[in-house]
């Protein structure tokens, strides 16, 4: 695969303050990349570096095979980008919005169809100071893809949306990907980065601490699976504590509790058929994207 | 963008009203006293509707658009990051202030026209003697006015910040100026001093010029070295997130 975006040992400093200390990660082409963390982990220093509005300390930044500082304007006809909270002008209406920033490219989008595709055909002549927290978010996505880039920056896509314009918002990205735009999402809800994301970085401090996939950084964290079930007739806790994935078995009244790694269900239930206990109320519980980064941030700031 | 930067300026009832109706509201409301268009041996046998009055309609114009309107849109832009928006887009921002300074320009442009056509066809005013020589005021009042409206957007942290700054500035120079006492009213030593500043060897010009006499060259150079100063400070400090 080819990468859309590299960042190699990016450092940025404010003041004694390390915004970002060492950051590494590529990004390929068309995927949706992810980029996690706690508030001031450095997400949106990291992202500002990447599109040229700030200067890296140090490092090398290479967005399209692009340099940032010698062909920074090629680079803003090709790369789009959703700021975190940047307004418009509040008497600027949104089909003014959208004209304007479809004249500034090279390859313009047609405004028209952003109009529609975003949902804001109703709202061409709303001016911007008047649009709801959705529509102001759609309008600046739509803004973003003013040029027809080729790669998508977007921070903090859905903070401030509630839950129905989260999901709408989500379908969007996936029709980007659809269209062969590479995206990089900042978030810090786990639930729209599992759902959305090829791959996750997660920065904690200033440093990556993982890039993998979702399932790979659950995995990565030391995931636990549980299976719980009630045995329909007595089970020695031995046949399963015997098994490789088994980590520990525990019971409360008729209840067993098995956590454990790998293929865990597919170990348990085999156990139990071949001596044929039949597992009533069988429930298996994953770890969640939510632990593993609980569990990614939390030891990085105590080492 | 210039156009769309004209339809916002004009939505935008407060500035609409400062720059273009406030200063021929006030022709009008002086312009009709009777004694304003009778010559007078102060105002050098011409009538104060022929010299001070349109005089001090344009610079409260330029004062106004330079000093409230321009430094509050600019920092307003920054404060809401629609100047760093279009630092990712292939126009860069600077854009946006050239846009900002032509709007500001014509609208200074719009309302002399308004302060002419108004006064000299309701008021009986005289038109100005020297097209030529006002031509040049105006676009130096106007330069410098401007520039001092950009330094106080780059000082300004807020847009709050701008419009009480535009407010500090406005009122010492428009009093030195003569817009708000007459200045053949002041003392001398402060009509010395009004002389200098940027507003008042502005609206010296525009009297000069109405009457057809040509501006002294110290009143030009006033707000050449105006423009210069501030437009560099301003160049240097100016701010874009």
């Amino acid at each position: 695969m080819q990468n859309v975006i590299e960042v190699r040992g990016l450092r940025k400093r404010y003041g004694a303050q390390h915004a970002v200390r060492d950051v590494t990660f590529e990004v390929g082409a068309g995927e949706i990349f992810g980029i996690v963390g706690p508030n001031g982990a450095g997400k949106t220093t990291t992202v500002e570096c990447v599109v040229g509005l700030r200067e890296p300390d140090a490092g090398t930044v290479r967005v399209l095979g692009l340099d940032r500082a010698q062909d920074a304007r090629e680079l803003r006809e090709r790369v789009g980008i959703q700021l975190q909270s940047s307004e418009l002008p509040a008497k600027l209406t949104v089909g003014e919005a959208l004209r304007l920033y479809t004249s500034f490219y090279r390859k313009p989008a047609d405004w028209r169809v952003l109009l529609t595709d975003w949902g804001l055909a109703d709202k061409e002549r709303t001016a911007f100071g008047k649009l709801s927290g959705g529509q102001k978010q759609r309008l600046s996505i739509a803004l973003a893809l003013a040029g027809t880039p080729e790669v998508v920056i977007l921070d903090e896509l859905t903070t401030g949306l509630d839950p129905q314009a989260r999901r709408e918002a989500w379908g969007f990205v996936e029709r980007l990907r659809a269209g062969g735009v590479t995206v990089v999402l900042v978030s810090h809800f786990m639930e729209e980065v599992e759902r959305l994301c090829d791959r996750v970085a997660v920065i904690s401090a200033g440093r990556i601490v993982a890039v993998d996939t979702p399932a790979g950084l659950v995995r990565r964290a030391g995931g636990d699976q549980v299976v719980r079930f009630r045995p329909t007739s007595p089970l020695d806790d031995a046949l399963l504590t015997a098994l490789p994935e088994v980590r520990s078995v525990e019971r409360a009244g008729p209840q067993v509790t098995v956590s454990g790694t790998g293929n865990l269900p597919g170990a348990v239930t085999a156990v139990l058929a071949r001596h044929g206990i039949v597992a009533a109320e069988l429930r298996i519980e994953q770890a969640s994207l939510d632990d593993a980064y609980a569990t990614l941030t939390t030891e990085r700031e105590k080492s | 963008m210039i156009g769309t930067e004209f339809r916002l300026f004009l939505r935008d009832p407060m500035s609409t009203l400062l720059s273009l109706l406030l200063p021929v509201g006030i022709l009008v409301i002086f312009g009709i006293i009777p004694d304003v268009s009778k010559p007078s041996a102060e105002y050098g046998g011409h009538s104060a509707l022929d010299t001070v009055l349109p005089s001090a309609a344009l610079a409260l114009t330029v004062g106004m658009l330079g000093l409230f309107v321009l430094p509050t849109t600019l920092t307003l832009y920054r404060e809401k990051g629609i100047l760093r928006r279009l630092a990712t887009t292939p126009v860069p921002p600077s854009a946006l202030l050239r846009a900002q300074l032509v709007v500001n320009l014509t609208m200074m442009l719009l309302s002399t026209a308004l302060v002419i056509g108004v006064g000299v066809v309701a008021l009986g005013m005289s038109a100005p003697a020297g097209w030529a020589w006002l031509a040049l005021v105006l676009t130096l009042g106007a330069a410098a006015m401007l520039a001092f409206g950009l330094i106080i957007s780059a000082v300004a942290k807020s847009s709050k910040v701008a419009t009480g700054l535009g407010f500090l500035a406005y009122y010492p120079l428009a009093f030195l100026a003569g817009v708000l006492v007459p200045r053949e009213q002041l003392p001398h030593a402060v009509q010395v001093i009004g002389d200098w500043t940027p507003l008042g060897a502005f609206r010296l010009a525009v009297q000069a010029a109405w009457s057809g006499d040509a501006p002294s060259a110290a009143g030009l150079a006033i707000m050449a070295g105006y423009t210069i100063m501030l437009g560099a400070l301003a160049a240097r400090f100016f701010r874009w997130e």
